[in-house]
């Protein structure tokens, strides 16, 4: 993979550019004490971009599959995604390009055909990715085999040095950007020993002490395999009577959730077909004709939840569907945590044995 | 966006004749052609209402009409059945697997049916009836709850009479008004799978109905000497996209919309629940 050095100022002066000639640019800000995707409208805003920060509040999926949208109209009308010139979206954290992986399997190989409304959305816009300055007690990304730093799935990655950044190419459309970049008057110049040395050890440094925090957690059989023989586990009652109290929180916090419902509602002379997040924690979900459901109970809906991600995901594609970023445990009124979770089917198969 | 997956096409309803007190068969002719292979199924949208999954019950060799035998179990099929002749529908698909037929050739093909289940079988069987010289005996075993709740009462007669190459075989749970036609039995549909007479190693069964019933039928077959991959099962689970992606259909690892909606007892007997 290429890598390159871009310093700061000369980063900056690409970004005025894009914005000179209309590009959407996303990137995280800090909004009182959260760190959010933020449209970025002016060059002021620019010293607040946090690329070693670590991943935002909200997870990148909306960018690419919105809450709720119209995709039909009866009779027929024009309906199609709006096009984007071109979009960036900056700062995503490896574990949000894990769950870009898990849409693009999802939305590109599981169905019949591609989605069409996610594949517009995602061709027009790039990603550029960076490392993780730090990580929140919630992480666990290394649990999964994953790094706090970007490996794969980015148009661009930066990792962070002291006054630059060291900017990695990962696609064609990553080498469009540097095209662009060169184009915008920016100095990319070659990494220098030093600089390569300062990535590795910040790298580093934090994967070992995310390793160090999700030890406690750390179990010798792989989630999948624990799924395989807790489909009788009392765990799931157990989250089902003292924990979830189907907010849907973590369905809609989740990056790699990406189940939809279709309904049609009546506006004027037109019959709308409207798409929106759905959830497999509803007890709507399964529901077949005349109220018959294969999933009643929340534990077997709980347990779903946990399968699809960790079982049946990795069966089809041999990834899991859950990228460790711990944003369904931050906002979980239950205190439901997936790393806690197998750790205790863990136990529970122990003493049984 | 070359083609909206979500779009249906439009289809205008022709026809609808009653079958039982809450079943209805409704002809409907797609403004566009639509091709499709027995098994398959279709997303039929009641515009401002919802849309739902069937199956065509008519034969694919039909080009320009389509035939849904819908039973009212809730808010799209209630709206279905007070439709007339003339109205507007909406039409997406066709979405799944057809029936395996290349794989019942040469072969005694045995149909199991419960109630409306006979829907997406009388599209099989006309499709089987069209070429029967490719297999080697067609029977239909068909139970209904009642005399009342038979569908195709015209047509299950009318197939009782190509009897050389269909054994049909009916059943009623009960009939206490003894009003069941010639030939009926009394009991539950797995009761005419007893001494079926048939050449099991030969065989294969295709079964669609309540879950109930696809469960136990499920189970006589076994029991009768049916290996399970000679069993084909129509699993009938919540749909929305039709397309693999919603994630509503979901039945272990598969998608039922895409993978399905037919499976062999053999691909599906490991997962825990299926009857649910
Ligand atoms: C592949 C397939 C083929 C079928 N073929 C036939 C057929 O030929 N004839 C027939 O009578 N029935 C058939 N069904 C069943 C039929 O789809 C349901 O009866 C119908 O969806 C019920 O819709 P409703 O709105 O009237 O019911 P309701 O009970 O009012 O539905 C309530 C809610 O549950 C949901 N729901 C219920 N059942 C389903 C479902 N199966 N898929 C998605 N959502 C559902 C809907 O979201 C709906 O809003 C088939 C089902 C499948 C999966
Ligand atoms: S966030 Fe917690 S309480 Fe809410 S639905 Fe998810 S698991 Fe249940
Ligand atoms: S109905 Fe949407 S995935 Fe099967």
């Amino acid at each position: 993979m290429e890598s390159l050095y871009i310093s700061c100022v000369n980063f900056n002066g690409f970004l005025k550019s894009t914005l000179e000639k209309k590009w959407e640019i996303y990137a995280p800000l800090k909004v009182m004490d959260s760190i959010r995707f933020e449209k970025i409208i002016d060059p002021a805003a620019f010293g607040g971009i946090i690329f070693d920060g670590v991943r935002t509040d909200q997870s990148v999926k909306s960018f690419f599959f919105h809450t709720k949208e119209i995709v039909a109209t009866i009779p027929k009308s024009s309906i199609s995604p709006v096009k984007f010139e071109k979009r960036i979206i900056m700062g995503v954290k490896g574990c949000d390009l894990h769950a870009l992986k898990v849409f693009d399997k999802a939305y590109y190989e599981e169905g019949i055909i591609p989605e069409p409304f996610y594949k517009e959305r995602r061709e027009s816009t790039y990603v550029i990715s960076s490392d993780c300055g730090y990580s929140l007690d919630s992480c666990f990304c290394t649990l999964l085999d994953s790094k706090p730093y970007p490996t794969e799935g980015f148009d661009l990655n930066f990792s962070t040095l002291k006054d630059g950044f060291i900017v990695e190419v990962g696609s064609n459309k990553g080498e469009e950007l540097i095209k662009e970049m060169g184009e915008s008057g920016a100095v990319l110049s070659d990494v220098t020993p030093v600089q390569m040395e300062e990535q590795k050890s910040n790298r580093d440094t934090l994967t070992k002490k995310l390793e160090e925090a999700n030890r406690e957690f750390q179990i010798p059989k792989k989630f999948d395999e624990l799924c395989k023989i807790a489909f009788g586990s009392k765990i799931w009652k157990e989250l089902a009577d003292n924990k979830c109290v189907q907010c849907n929180g973590c369905l809609h916090i989740c990056p790699t959730c990406y189940c939809f419902l279709l309904y049609d509602a009546k506006k004027d002379n037109l019959s709308e077909r409207v798409r929106i997040w759905d959830a497999c924690i509803n007890a709507g979900y399964a529901r077949v004709a005349g109220g018959a459901n294969p999933r009643p109970t929340l534990q077997s809906r709980l347990r779903h939840r946990f399968f699809h991600k960790f079982l049946y995901f990795v069966q089809n594609f041999n990834m899991y569907a859950c990228s460790g970023c711990g944003r369904c445990f931050k906002v979980c009124p239950g205190k439901i945590e997936i790393r806690e979770t197998f750790r205790d089917i863990n136990k529970e198969v122990k003493v049984k044995r | 966006m070359k083609e909206n997956p979500y779009q249906p096409v439009e289809a205008k309803l022709l026809e609808v004749t009653d079958e039982t007190p809450n079943i209805k068969t409704f002809v409907v002719k797609p403004l566009e052609e639509i091709s499709f292979q027995t098994g398959q199924f279709m997303e039929l949208t009641c515009p401002g209402v919802g849309e739902a999954p069937f199956t065509p019950s008519s034969s694919p060799s039909v080009k320009d009409k389509m035939e849904f035998t819908i039973m009212k179990v809730g808010g799209v099929t209630q709206t279905l059945h007070e439709l007339k002749p003339g109205a507007i529908v909406g039409l997406r698909g066709p979405f799944g697997k057809g029936y395996p037929l290349q794989d019942f050739e040469g072969k005694e093909v045995l149909i199991v049916g419960g109630g409306v289940g006979l829907a997406p079988l009388r599209s099989l069987l006309l499709t089987l009836l069209e070429e029967k010289e490719k297999y080697k005996k067609i029977m239909l075993c068909y139970g209904a709850r009642s005399p009342q709740d038979i569908v195709y009462k015209g047509c299950v007669s009318g197939w009782c009479e190509v009897k050389s190459s269909l054994d049909v075989r009916l059943t009623v749970d009960t009939d206490e008004k003894n009003e069941r036609p010639k030939g009926c039995g009394v009991g539950l549909v797995t009761t005419t799978c007893d001494s079926l007479g048939l050449d099991l190693k030969n065989s294969v069964a295709i079964v669609c109905g309540p879950p109930i019933m696809m469960k136990f039928t499920t189970l006589k077959l076994l029991d009768c000497g049916y290996a399970p991959q000679n069993i084909y099962l129509s699993m009938e689970k919540n749909m929305s996209c039709g397309l693999g992606i919603c994630g509503h259909c979901m039945l272990d690892k598969y998608f039922v919309c895409k993978d399905g909606p037919v499976f062999t007892y053999e691909q599906l007997k490991d997962i825990p629940d299926i009857w649910t």
